[in-house]
């Protein structure tokens, strides 16, 4: 997907996150995921760190390498994703107790992977595709 | 999870799930209803027995669990035979292609323990919520992750084999209220 394809679902799926009540913290923090993994992939495309065919689905199954590359170029937005995934494990599929406050971190993380998103400026580096 | 803890999250899921348009929110009512699929298949997985009901939940790796550690302080990862199960990653009838097919970023970098097995066979209701989970999720990669746009067509038949995999799952357990809010 193009940089743009991926700020709209991104922007859209947090358009739509705004319509969950609190209670259904789970899609508040599933709603922050599903975006951040989008502005992830507009930033990796924008850097010039993968080409546009090329979205990472999972930042948890990626290679060893791809993973410290991301972390050395955007550890913000590698931490804040990563953040997001254990909300996901503990209360999205579990029933750890806190589930509204994590989903009032999952939109700070979320706006933090947005900022840092339309910060990014392309790499002066541009990988193997 | 319990199953009625799955049963309570399905039902927050599934009001949740009615807020939201088909086509103006088509990516975030598709993950809801995904969500809510994933809570409901886990309580019928673990009402026939084919799945353990355990406090521990899975993560991105699959066969690997977290769980709260007996002091209740920090969090301990395990590799456990199938509790729940994460839908996206873990096919469930052994007859169906894998619903996840796309290779990860720079293959092999998927640490996998393998698709799990299951304690026991699916049982015939199991096996046709199986098929609906698969309509579903055949939906999540191109349309949600991808730009092929979710058609009308697409959400109709997501709307009914959901419909038609609450309807046997409601059959398998015994839901708290069978009418949610």
């Amino acid at each position: 997907m193009t940089p743009d394809q991926h700020r709209q679902k991104a922007e859209r799926i947090r358009q739509s996150t705004k319509k969950i009540d609190n209670s259904v913290y789970e899609m508040v923090i599933e709603g922050a995921y599903l975006s951040s993994i989008h502005w992830l992939n507009y930033t990796l495309h924008k850097m010039k760190v993968t080409v546009d065919a090329h979205d990472i689905v999972h930042t948890q199954h990626l290679s060893g390498m791809d993973r410290g590359k991301i972390d050395a170029l955007m550890p913000e937005v590698l931490s804040a994703i990563d953040e997001l995934e254990t909300f996901r494990t503990r209360y999205v599929r579990g029933n750890i107790a806190g589930g509204l406050a994590a989903a009032k971190r999952a939109l700070k993380l979320h706006d933090q992977v947005q900022s840092a998103a339309i910060d990014a400026a392309p790499f002066k580096q541009v990988v193997a595709e | 999870m319990k199953i009625a803890n799955h049963l309570e999250k399905f039902e927050r899921l599934h009001f949740a799930r009615q807020s939201l348009d088909q086509t103006g929110d088509a990516e975030l009512w598709f993950w809801t209803t995904v969500t809510a699929a994933m809570q409901a298949m886990n309580a019928g997985l673990h009402a026939v027995g084919c799945t353990e009901e355990r406090d521990d939940f899975p993560t991105q790796i699959m066969g690997v669990y977290e769980r709260l550690s007996d002091d209740e302080k920090t969090f301990e990862r395990h590799a456990l035979l199938p509790g729940d199960l994460h839908l996206g990653l873990a096919p469930l009838n052994p007859d169906s292609p894998e619903f996840i097919e796309m290779p990860p970023l720079n293959p092999p970098g998927n640490v996998s323990l393998g698709i799990p097995e299951l304690k026991r066979p699916l049982p015939d209701e199991l096996r046709i919520a199986c098929k609906t989970v698969e309509v579903i999720e055949e939906v999540r990669h191109p349309s949600i992750r991808g730009t092929a746009p979710l058609t009308r067509e697409l959400i109709v038949s997501c709307d009914q084999a959901y419909d038609e995999l609450i309807g046997i799952i409601r059959g398998l357990v015994k839901a708290p209220q069978d009418d949610a809010p």
